[in-house]
């Protein structure tokens, strides 16, 4: 559900203004979607609904520096991304550390993410919550919004290997739980 | 191929309703809609109050000083002085505070070499200059004002414990945000008319305490809401208009207490 452009345009200038009704259209029309991605890097909805709140006020404090330069879908996505990539960040110091000791730093991981086709998003969103967090940020940056294996250790302030590894744990154990076989 | 991401492309799940009332909330305290409605002076009346009572209690103890000079009674000056200054703990500022101003009694230093000389530190100036007024005009103008009650009250519990605390007790100049950790924001009216702005009857700072207990009662005295563990949802159902008593009652730390007043309900 996206308001047409001119609509869109009207409403973001709304928003710049700091008008409620204009923020409240804008969180109306594309919370449904952004609340997906916030499910994804969420352990519990309660928790997705906290990312989905601060991206909210990262947008309406930022939408003045958005140009109307590309999509304003990417742009509201990669906010809500960025929200929650900061609130994982944020909660850094309740985690265990990734252990690497039983991993062979060498071990070829693969990037494919096919086997999922026939699975529905609710499925996959319930084994994801299941994930531990670093497992679960690591393979949703990559397998989902595109982020390479190098932007991601920058962003954790991880080692690129341990990040490697955290995302074939992620899609092993999402394979497993999901019943899928592999080779 | 289909990828894992496509199958999330076209996914949506609408998120409860109540994201929206706290992200208003949120936008309400952060980004306040012109012309203003919620009142958020109220703690830094009390920080200028305390900054009055500072330079009042400053110029007491220089007074006595003074006092105490002619008198040439070197011990028991130094007592009295050192007693004043730990009775008024509102003065103490820690010495961490970056523009304190030492004030020296040179008269007393020259006449009593062996006495230690005795520093008053001051609240910085500035805090003066910057705070606002606590009478706004525009306050008086407004016929009805949504005037939050800022509580950390004093007949509650925790604020009982907390001036009980000898650490905390020397902050209680003013120099200590209060609005954390212990902090809640109520407001005394709300317009539960849909147009998005202030439906509800939101406690600011409401989720930072375990099982928040609202209950609220109309004149006759009847319960007309109550919620277990409220979340801000309240929004004056089968409520006409006028004013309604609240009682709020949360846990900090394991200890309870209890913040009431009254909220008026205004929707034309």
């Amino acid at each position: 559900m996206t308001a047409s452009n001119i609509e869109l345009e009207k409403i973001i200038a709304g928003c710049i203004e700091n008008n409620r009704l204009s923020q409240r259209e804008l969180y109306e029309s594309y919370a449904p979607r952004l609340f997906v991605v916030c499910r994804r890097y969420a352990n519990s909805e309660a928790e997705a609904e906290d990312i989905l709140m601060e991206g909210f006020m990262e947008v309406f404090k930022n939408l003045k520096s958005y140009r109307g330069e590309g999509a304003f879908d990417k742009w509201i996505k990669s906010v809500m991304v960025r929200s929650a990539i900061s609130h994982y960040r944020s909660t850094k110091h309740y985690r265990k550390e990734l252990l690497m000791d039983e991993m062979d730093e060498n071990s070829l991981v693969s990037e494919d993410t096919t086997v999922f086709a026939t699975l529905e998003a609710k499925q996959i969103l319930a084994q994801l919550e299941k994930c531990p967090d670093t497992e679960r940020t690591v393979f949703n940056m990559k397998a989902i919004d595109g982020f390479s294996f190098e932007e991601i250790a920058k962003t954790l302030e991880k080692k690129e290997n341990a990040v490697r590894i955290a995302y074939m744990r992620a899609r092993n154990r999402l394979m497993a739980a999901l019943g899928i076989d592999y080779q | 191929m289909k990828e894992i991401k496509d199958i999330f492309e076209n996914y949506e799940q609408k998120p409860s309703d109540e994201v929206w009332n706290r992200l208003s909330a949120r936008l309400d305290a952060e980004m306040p809609v012109a012309p203003k409605v919620v009142n958020r002076g109220l703690s830094s009346a009390w920080k200028w109050a305390a900054a009055v009572i500072a330079t009042v209690v400053v110029a007491g103890v220089i007074a006595l000083i003074a006092l105490h000079n002619q008198g040439d009674r070197p011990q028991q000056q130094q007592e009295t002085v050192m007693e004043q200054s730990t009775n008024n703990t509102e003065v103490v500022v820690p010495e961490s505070e970056p523009a304190t101003e030492t004030v020296e009694e040179p008269l007393l230093a020259e006449t009593h070499p062996t006495t230690e000389p005795i520093t008053v530190k001051e609240k910085p100036v500035q805090e003066e200059v910057t705070t606002p007024q606590p009478q706004e005009p525009a306050a008086k103008n407004a016929k009805k004002q949504n005037v939050r009650q800022e509580v950390l009250p004093a007949n509650s519990t925790l604020a009982k414990q907390l001036a009980a605390d000898p650490v905390l007790k020397n902050l209680s100049d003013g120099s200590v945000d209060w609005s954390l950790p212990v902090h809640l924001s109520i407001p005394n009216l709300f317009t539960p008319n849909n147009d998005g702005v202030n439906d509800f009857f939101v406690i600011e700072g409401l989720e930072q305490y375990s099982s928040p207990k609202l209950v609220v009662r109309d004149k006759n005295n009847r319960v007309v809401y109550q919620s277990a563990n409220y979340q801000n949802t309240w929004g004056g159902e089968n409520c006409p208009d006028g004013v309604y008593h609240y009682e709020f009652t949360f846990f900090y730390n394991g200890i309870e207490s209890q913040a009431s007043g009254k909220v008026r309900i205004i929707r034309a």
